[in-house]
C-alpha cells in the first residue's frame, strides 16, 4: 500500500498559531479525502515553526467507485410521437456521458422521470491530490493572513516549499510561484541548505540528519526533560514547564537544546513575580525556583534556563553571554523602577491616577476609584441583618477600594502591563496594608486568563465584582453595549466573570446587584448628561440587568441545572437582587421535583398559575364565599398553610415574609403540599371565572393567596415541560 | 576587531549596494521611525520596483532617560532597508548581512519570532518578525501589507536593524555611550549631552501651548496643499507629507508632556492618519501620471491603465 507525503515548507510560523495550523491541515485534508472517496487507513500531522506535515498512510491508488442517480426530464416530454428521444433528453444523456437509450425511467410522485445513473469511475489518486492539497492549503487560514512577493496566494507566512511524495514518486503540485518536488530544507543555522527526502517512509529519520525534529511531542518531551534535569542540577525546580511558555517555545525551534544561564544575585530583591514576568513574557525563559518555596512566598535562584534552537558547543557561550547581557538590562530596569516607584507612596499617587483616562465619557481612573469606594459604602448599608459585615470587614472593602487601581500609574505597570495589581499589592504591603486588603489588590483583577481561577479571598471577589459591575454599567449608560461578534470593551467576559465570582465564590452572601446598578446609574447619569447626552436610566438598568441575567443562565445551566427549574426560578422575581437566594431556591425546585409526589404539586402550581392573571385581586370576602369546595379551600389555606407559615415564626401578622434557607422553602412545600386535595376539588366543582364577576374575583383572590407561597419559590408554570 | 559604529554602517552600505539598493543619504526631518521616511511610506505605494537603504535617525520623544539608561535614546538610528517585491531567499539575504557585520551565524543562536506591526498613524500595517541573537532583538522584519490605506502590491519587504543594539553586541559594550564611533570618539562623546538636554526639554521645558500651535498650524498648511488643486495646478502632495509629519512630531512631543488625554491621543492620531491617507493617494496619482518610470519599459502601459482605471478614472 501507498504512504503518501505531504511537507508545506513556510517562512516562521507565529508560534501560536503552529499547533492550530496543524490541527486545522489534518481536519482538512482528512475531510477532503472522505468527501473525494480515497480511502486510507491513518493520517498524522508534524509541525514545527517552518513546516506543516501530513503522512497518509495506506492511501487508496484511485478515488472508490461511485454510483449517483441523476433526475433529468420528465418522460411524458422527452419522446416525440414516435418513439424518438427529444434534443432535450438527448442533451441530458450527453451531459452525463451517456446514450439516449442508457437512461432509466424513475417515477417521482406523480410523475415518471428520466434518471442517468452517473458512474464516478474513479480517477487516480495522483490526479486528484493536486486539487485537494490546493484546497486545504488555501482554508488553513489563520488569523492575520498575508502576502509576499508578487504572490496571489494568501497564508500567514510566505509559503516557500512543498514536498508531495507518493511512495518515492513526486506528485507535482503547483503552489505560489513554484513546483512541488522531494527537496525540503534543514534547520536554519545547522544545515542551511536543501535536503532530498527519497520516500515517504524515510522522511521522519531524514529530517532528523538535517536537525529537524518534525514531531511535536518529541519536542515537548526534549524540552521537558532537558529543562528538568538542568534544574535539578542546579537544586531548584520549574513549575513553568506546566504553562504556556512551553507551548510556545516548542514552537519556537526545530532542534530545541535547553541552556543555563545566570543573574546577579542582587536581583533576588526584587519580587518574584517581577524577575519571572520579565523572564517570560520577554524573552521565553524558563525561571528556576527554589525548591520547597512556598506558594504566596515563592524564591528563585539566579539562573534561567533559555530554549536555544542551535546544539553546538562553539555557540554556547555566545549564545550564554549574550542571553545574561539581555535580561541583565532588563532587570536593572526593572529594578530601577521598582526602587524609584516605592519612593512615592501608594496613596501620592490619587493626582496623576486622576489625570489617567479609564474610559472616554467616563472621567478617569481617580473617578473610577471615587466611585468604587461609594459603592462599597451602598453595599456595606445593603446587606440584610444578619449578614451585615463586621467594623474590620467594612474598613477594608473600603481601603481596597482606594487603593486597588493606583499601580495603574507607577512606572513599572508603565513597563509591563501584565504586573497591574501585583505591584500595587507589593507596595501596599510595603507601606503595611492590612494582609486581607494586600491580597485583594491582587486577586481583584482574576481570573487574568483562561485557565485561571476566579479570586479565592472574599474581599477580592467582593472588590472585583464592584470593579467589574461599574465597567459593565458604565459602558452601558454609554450605549456601548456588545452587538453580534463585537465586544470591544470585553463587556462579555467582565460579566461573565462576575456571575462566575457571584456563583462560585460568594454563594453565602445575599447580594443586591439590582441596586448597585440603580446606585451606579445614579453616578453616570451626571457623566453622560455632560456630554450632551440622556441617560434613560430605567431602560438602561433594564439592559444589564438582561444582559446579567443571560450569563446567570449560561451558568446554571453548565452548573448542571435544568432549563425549566433555572426559568421557573429567575422569572419568579429579580434573580439579580439576591443571587444566593437564588442557588437556594434552584436547589429547593431540584430537590423537589425528583421527590416522590412531586407531579402532583407542580400540577398544582402550573393550575393555579396559568389561570391567573395581572388583573387578579387578592383581597378575599369570605362572607361573599358560597360554594362548599370554594369555602373548603379557603378555610384549608388559613388553618393549615398560612397560620402554620406564621407559627413557624416567618410571618408577622399580614405581610408575607420570604423563606431563606432551603429547609425554610421545603417546609412551605410541605405546607402546599398538604393543601393538593382541597385545591383538587375546587377545580373540579368549581367554575373560577365566573359569570358573577364577584364570585370570579373572590375565587381569584383565594387563588392568588395561595400562589404568592409558590411564587416565593418559583415560577410554577415554567415547570410544566417536567409533568407533561 | 570589532566594527566601530560608522563602519556597521558602511558594511551595510556595501553589502546592500551589492544587492542593487540605492542607498539613500537620511532624510532631515523628525520622525517616529525610518518606515516614515519618503522612501518607504510613499515608495512602497504602487506597482513600481524599489530597493532603497539608509541609515536614518529617528525620534521617540517619551524614550528619552536623560543619558542614565544604557540601552535607551529619544534619538537613534535605524538601518531601513526596503526590498520590493519581496525575493524569496529574503531572510537568507538578511542573514547573509550579518556574516557581513562579522556575526557567524553557526556560532549564534538566531531565531524569527512573530511580531506583526501596525502604525495607526500611517493607516499602515504589515507581518512578520523581530529577529532575536542570542536573546537579543537586533531588527525589525516586516511584509508591508498596507501603507496610507491602499494595499501594497507587489509586496514589500522592510528589514530595519537597531544600529544601536547591533553594535552594542559587536563591540560587547553594556552601555550605548560606550560604543565606538570610530576609533576616537565614542558614541557618548556625540550624544550623551543631546540626551540629557533633550530629555529635559522633552519631559519638562517644552512649551504645550507652543506644541499644540505648532501642530495646528502645520495641520491646516497639509490641508490646504492637499486642497489646493485647483485646474492646472499640480497637487504638492511631498510638501503636504513633510508638514504631517511635523504634525506627527509635536503630537509625540506633547505626549512625552504628559498632557493629552487617552481620548486627545485617539483623536491626533486619526487627523493625521487622514492626512496620510490623502497623501499617499495623491503620490500614487502623480506615479501613474508619471507612468511608473521605475517599472520595466515592456510592463508599464499595461500598469498605468489598470491603476488609471481604479485610482484616476472615479473622480
Amino acid at each position: 500500500m501507498a504512504k503518501y507525503l505531504l511537507e508545506i515548507g513556510v517562512e516562521e510560523l507565529p508560534a501560536g498559531f503552529v499547533p492550530e495550523a496543524e490541527e486545522r491541515l489534518r481536519g482538512l485534508f482528512t475531510a477532503n479525502l472522505k468527501e473525494a472517496n480515497i480511502a486510507f487507513s491513518q493520517l498524522h500531522t508534524y509541525s514545527t515553526p517552518r513546516r506543516l506535515t501530513a503522512i497518509v498512510e495506506d492511501i487508496a491508488a484511485e478515488q472508490t467507485t461511485t454510483e449517483k442517480k441523476v433526475k433529468g426530464p420528465a418522460v411524458k416530454s422527452s419522446f416525440t410521437e414516435d418513439g424518438k428521444p427529444t434534443p432535450q433528453a438527448e442533451g441530458f444523456a450527453k451531459k452525463h456521458g451517456l446514450s439516449a437509450s442508457q437512461l432509466t425511467r424513475e417515477t417521482i410522485g406523480d410523475v415518471e422521470y428520466l434518471h442517468a445513473t452517473v458512474v464516478n469511475s474513479g480517477q487516480k489518486t495522483e490526479t486528484v491530490l493536486p486539487e485537494i492539497v490546493k484546497k486545504v492549503i488555501s482554508q488553513i487560514s489563520g488569523e492575520r493572513l498575508m502576502r509576499w512577493g508578487d504572490c496571489e496566494v494568501k497564508f500567514s507566512r510566505p509559503l516557500r516549499w512543498i514536498v508531495s511524495l507518493m511512495n518515492d514518486q513526486v506528485v507535482e503540485i503547483e503552489v505560489a510561484n513554484f513546483k512541488s518536488g522531494r527537496v525540503s530544507r534543514g534547520h536554519r543555522i545547522l544545515h542551511p541548505g536543501e535536503v532530498t527526502i527519497s520516500d515517504a517512509d524515510t522522511y521522519e529519520e531524514t529530517m532528523k540528519k538535517v536537525f529537524i525534529i518534525v514531531d511535536p511531542a518529541k519536542r515537548r518531551e526534549m524540552i521537558k526533560s532537558q529543562v528538568t534535569s538542568r534544574v535539578a542540577e542546579l537544586g531548584g525546580q520549574s513549575p513553568q514547564l506546566e504553562s504556556g511558555l512551553l507551548d510556545e517555545v516548542i514552537n519556537l525551534t526545530e532542534w530545541p537544546t535547553a541552556l543555563v544561564g545566570q543573574f546577579e544575585e542582587e536581583y533576588l530583591s526584587l519580587p518574584a513575580t517581577l524577575i519571572e514576568t520579565i523572564m517570560i513574557h520577554h524573552q521565553r525563559y524558563f525561571p528556576v525556583e527554589q525548591k520547597n518555596s512556598e506558594q504566596g512566598e515563592r524564591r528563585l535562584l539566579p539562573y534561567f534556563v533559555t530554549i536555544t534552537n542551535n546544539d553546538r558547543a562553539e555557540a554556547a557561550p555566545h549564545i550564554k553571554q549574550g542571553n545574561e547581557r539581555v535580561l541583565r538590562a532588563r532587570l536593572a530596569d526593572g529594578k530601577f523602577f521598582y526602587f524609584d516607584d516605592s519612593k512615592l507612596k501608594l496613596e501620592d499617587r490619587a493626582g496623576a491616577l486622576g489625570k489617567l483616562t479609564y474610559q472616554e465619557g467616563l472621567g478617569s481612573y481617580g473617578d473610577k476609584t471615587e466611585r468604587l469606594s461609594q459603592l462599597a459604602q451602598v453595599l456595606i448599608k445593603s446587606m440584610p441583618s444578619g449578614h451585615s459585615f463586621t467594623e474590620e470587614q467594612q474598613k477594608q472593602l473600603i481601603r481596597t477600594c482606594e487603593l486597588i487601581k493606583l499601580d495603574l500609574v507607577s512606572n513599572l505597570v508603565r513597563e509591563l502591563p501584565e504586573l497591574q495589581g501585583y505591584v500595587g499589592s507589593w507596595y501596599a504591603k510595603a507601606e503595611g496594608e492590612s494582609l486581607n486588603v494586600v491580597q485583594a489588590i491582587l486577586s481583584h483583577y482574576a481570573p487574568r486568563s483562561s485557565t485561571d481561577s476566579i479570586p479565592q479571598d472574599q474581599l477580592g471577589q467582593l472588590a472585583a465584582v464592584l470593579d467589574k459591575l461599574d465597567h459593565v454599567v458604565g459602558l452601558f449608560a454609554l450605549g456601548k453595549k456588545p452587538t453580534g461578534s463585537s465586544d470591544p470593551y470585553a463587556l462579555r467576559r467582565n460579566g461573565q466573570g462576575l456571575i462566575d465570582i457571584l456563583i462560585d465564590g460568594l454563594t453565602q452572601m445575599p447580594l443586591n446587584i439590582s441596586l448597585l446598578i440603580g446606585s451606579l446609574l445614579m453616578a453616570f447619569e451626571p457623566l453622560v448628561e455632560k456630554n450632551g447626552k440622556k441617560l434613560d436610566t430605567a431602560a438602561t438598568a433594564a439592559d444589564i440587568k438582561e444582559f446579567l441575567t443571560q450569563r446567570l443562565k449560561g451558568k446554571l445551566l453548565d452548573s448542571g441545572y435544568n432549563k425549566e427549574t433555572i426559568e421557573a426560578v429567575l422569572n419568579a422575581r429579580d434573580p439579580l437582587a439576591n443571587i444566593s437566594d437564588v442557588i437556594v431556591r434552584m436547589n429547593t425546585v431540584k430537590h423537589m421535583s425528583s421527590a416522590p409526589g412531586a407531579s402532583e404539586l407542580i400540577r398544582v402550581g402550573v393550575r393555579i398559575g396559568n389561570i391567573l392573571g395581572p388583573d387578579s385581586p387578592d383581597v378575599v370576602q369570605p362572607d361573599k364565599l358560597s360554594e362548599e369546595a370554594e369555602k373548603a379551600l379557603w378555610d384549608a389555606f388559613q388553618k393549615n398553610v398560612k397560620a402554620n407559615w406564621q407559627r413557624s415564626g416567618n410571618n408577622s401578622a399580614n405581610s408575607f415574609v420570604m423563606p431563606t434557607t432551603e429547609a425554610e422553602y421545603q417546609s412551605m412545600l410541605d405546607l402546599l403540599g398538604n393543601l393538593t386535595p382541597h385545591i383538587d376539588k375546587f377545580f373540579v366543582d368549581i367554575l373560577v371565572n365566573d359569570k358573577d364577576i364577584e364570585k370570579r374575583n373572590n375565587r381569584h383572590a383565594i387563588l392568588k393567596q395561595i400562589d404568592q407561597y409558590f411564587r416565593a419559590l418559583a415560577d410554577f408554570t415554567k415547570l410544566q415541560p417536567l409533568i407533561s | 576587531m570589532a566594527l566601530t559604529f560608522q563602519q556597521v554602517i558602511h558594511t551595510l552600505n556595501s553589502f546592500w549596494d551589492s544587492h542593487g539598493c540605492v542607498v539613500m543619504q537620511a532624510f532631515d526631518l523628525e520622525k517616529g521611525a525610518s518606515t516614515m521616511s519618503p522612501g518607504t511610506f510613499l515608495r512602497v505605494l504602487g506597482p513600481e520596483p524599489w530597493k532603497m537603504a539608509c541609515a536614518d535617525p529617528c525620534r521617540r520623544p517619551t524614550d528619552g532617560r536623560y543619558g542614565d539608561n544604557p540601552n535607551r535614546l529619544q534619538h537613534y538610528f535605524q538601518y531601513q532597508v526596503i526590498l520590493k517585491p519581496s525575493p524569496d531567499n529574503v531572510q537568507e539575504i538578511y542573514l547573509e548581512s550579518l556574516k557581513q557585520l562579522g556575526i557567524n551565524p553557526l556560532e549564534h543562536d538566531i531565531r524569527f519570532v512573530e511580531d506583526n506591526w501596525e502604525s495607526p498613524t500611517l493607516g499602515a500595517w504589515g507581518v512578520g518578525w523581530e529577529v532575536w541573537l542570542d536573546g537579543l532583538e537586533i531588527s525589525q522584519f516586516t511584509y508591508f501589507q498596507q501603507a496610507g490605506g491602499l494595499e501594497v502590491r507587489p509586496v514589500a519587504a522592510e528589514i530595519t536593524y537597531g544600529l544601536e543594539r547591533l553594535s552594542m553586541y559587536l563591540q560587547n559594550v553594556d552601555s550605548v555611550y560606550q560604543l565606538k564611533w570610530n576609533d576616537n570618539v565614542t558614541y557618548g562623546e556625540l550624544y550623551h549631552l543631546n540626551e540629557v538636554q533633550q530629555s529635559a526639554y522633552n519631559f519638562e521645558h517644552s512649551d504645550p501651548e507652543m506644541l499644540q500651535t505648532l501642530f495646528n498650524l502645520a495641520e491646516k498648511e497639509a490641508l490646504r496643499l492637499l486642497n489646493d488643486s485647483g485646474q492646472g495646478k499640480a497637487k504638492l502632495v511631498l510638501p503636504a507629507y513633510e508638514q504631517i509629519l511635523k504634525c506627527s512630531h509635536a503630537f509625540n512631543l506633547l505626549d512625552a508632556r504628559g498632557v493629552l488625554g487617552r481620548d486627545e491621543r485617539m483623536a491626533n492620531i486619526l487627523r493625521i492618519r487622514k492626512l496620510s491617507e490623502r497623501v499617499a493617494r495623491g503620490y500614487l496619482e502623480q506615479r501613474i501620471e508619471l507612468g511608473f518610470p521605475l517599472m520595466a519599459e515592456e510592463l508599464r502601459e499595461e500598469a498605468v491603465d489598470s491603476y488609471r482605471e481604479r485610482y484616476l478614472a472615479v473622480k
